[in-house]
């Protein structure tokens, strides 16, 4: 090999490295002005061998399968160059997600059309829920004012036929009255009372007002005076004012009087006291 | 600012030459007709050097739109235009390579992700380009495996002749040897498709 031979393949081993070892765009036998230090020649064969070869690199990715861009990157591109951008900003997220370039140009409009319908159909639906809350509210209060009524009415339905019942046994054939009033010296002198009594239904009816409230552990208790002893009746209790009702079934044969007594719980079988309430004159109204 | 038509160094007379004389004239159609014409190698050439498709995308748009704003830079009398642009993406890829750490991956992850995208129907179904990736293929399978090994390294990887001889074990002059015999015989290989572009 000559020496010029040497040369030749120097410069080549020169070039190919250079083009294989180049960093930035252009490798840096390309940026390079070719040989300065060769003749005209030499130059011109070395420029054309550098053609070559920096060809050669260019048809090496030929021989890797090509593969197809997805659509967006060539809209994003078009859409950098367009704004005068230097770099291609990388939607985040799915592919499949994002936005085509036509579109997007749309979705600010269509994002606040969007957001002022869902204003307007959500403020349309407080104020239905406002009304509603309204309509709820007086409907509760008509529920609790016909409960209210219906309770009264179921009460006054009860009390009428109470009084209806007395006002039956009082005027069945053969009602009995018999007047209670405080013997001499008892200390319920204030008080006064009445029993009717209905010999063919078996019930009677005590009324009596006056009494003071019981005491402590103490209850009003009735007895019937018969030819064989005292028979205990119902006992019960007395509030301040209040006045006593009762309607009893059942009662002795041949009652001879009826009398109230104040009895320590729980009741004797004997009245333990002179009676504050005494009656022994029964009469029939018809 | 962009670079007038007249700024493109030398006389443009093929179609890839014209469209990048347009685009250095600001005419985005042109621009768009490049993309059509070389995105499809250009991406598979980022492909096979970051193993990443997404990432590729990315190189595959700054390379553009540095075409979009360089166009005037480009010399006719020193590459073809698709060198020019197969170039400045080699660059850019293995630039993002180094600089942002991009995790390598086996073959087969890239292959495995590359499922993601599609072969372009409209390279493989052009005739010339399809011939021409056969041919650029089964050149490239001839060569030696050592002298193919230390240009794919070279070239995909970027890496120096240093580096490719302490990551292979040789010695560093055997190294370059294999580089230089493999271009060398790519060159005469493929002298018919070089004067094509010429």
């Amino acid at each position: 090999m000559s020496e010029h031979q040497r040369q030749e393949n120097g410069r080549e081993e020169r070039l190919i490295l250079d083009l294989l070892d180049g960093r930035g765009d252009e490798p840096a036998a390309l940026a390079a002005p070719v040989a300065p230090a060769a003749p005209a020649a030499d130059a011109e064969v070395e420029s054309g061998l550098l053609r070559e070869y920096v060809e050669v690199l260019g048809l090496l990715p030929r021989a890797l399968a090509e593969v197809r861009p997805r659509a967006e990157v060539k809209e994003r591109i078009l859409e950098a160059i367009g704004r005068g951008e230097n770099t291609v900003h990388r939607p985040t997220g799915s592919p499949a997600t994002t936005p085509r370039a036509g579109w997007s140009k749309w979705l600010l409009p269509l994002a606040a059309s969007i957001a002022v319908a869902t204003l307007a159909v959500t403020g349309w639906l407080v104020i239905q829920v406002q009304d509603q809350r309204v309509r709820i509210a007086e409907l509760s209060e008509e529920l609790g004012n016909t409960r209210s009524l219906t309770a009264e009415l179921a009460m006054s339905q009860g009390m009428l036929a109470e009084v209806r019942s007395r006002l039956a046994m009082v005027t069945a054939e053969g009602a009995e009255f018999c007047a209670l009033r405080p013997p001499a010296g008892s200390p319920a002198s204030g008080a006064r009372g009445v029993v009717v009594m209905q010999a063919a239904r078996n019930e009677w009816f005590l009324r009596i007002e006056g009494l003071e409230p019981c005491p402590q552990g103490r209850k009003y208790s009735v007895w019937f005076a018969t030819e064989d002893g005292a028979v205990a009746g119902p006992i019960f209790a007395v509030k301040a004012g209040e006045a006593i009702e009762l309607t009893v079934s059942g009662r002795p044969d041949k009652i001879n009087a009826i009398m109230i007594t104040l009895e320590s719980e729980p009741a004797p079988s004997a009245p333990s006291m002179e009676p504050l309430l005494f009656g022994d004159e029964r009469m029939q109204l018809l | 600012m962009k670079g007038s038509a007249e700024s493109v160094k030398g006389q443009m007379q093929s179609p890839e030459g014209v469209l990048v004389e347009r685009t250095a004239g600001g005419d985005a159609e042109a621009l768009a007709e490049l993309y059509d014409r070389f995105s499809g190698m250009l991406l598979g050439l980022a492909i096979k050097i970051l193993g990443n498709p997404s990432d590729a995308e990315d190189v595959l748009q700054e390379v553009f739109v540095q075409v979009w704003k360089q166009a005037s830079r480009y010399q006719r009398s020193r590459s073809s235009v698709s060198t020019w642009l197969v170039l400045i993406t080699r660059s850019r890829s293995i630039d993002r390579l180094r600089s942002r750490n991009v995790k390598r991956r086996t073959a087969s992850d890239a292959q495995r992700e590359n499922t993601r995208f599609h072969t372009s129907p409209e390279g493989l179904g052009n005739v010339l380009m399809e011939e021409r990736h056969e041919r650029l293929a089964q050149e490239l399978a001839d060569l030696p495996d050592q002298q193919r090994q230390a240009l794919e390294m070279a070239y995909y990887q970027g890496m120096t002749q240093r580096e490719i001889a302490e990551a292979t074990g040789t010695p560093l002059g055997t190294v370059k040897t294999r580089t230089l015999l493999a271009m060398r015989k790519l060159r005469l290989a493929l002298e018919g498709e070089i004067e094509d572009l010429l």
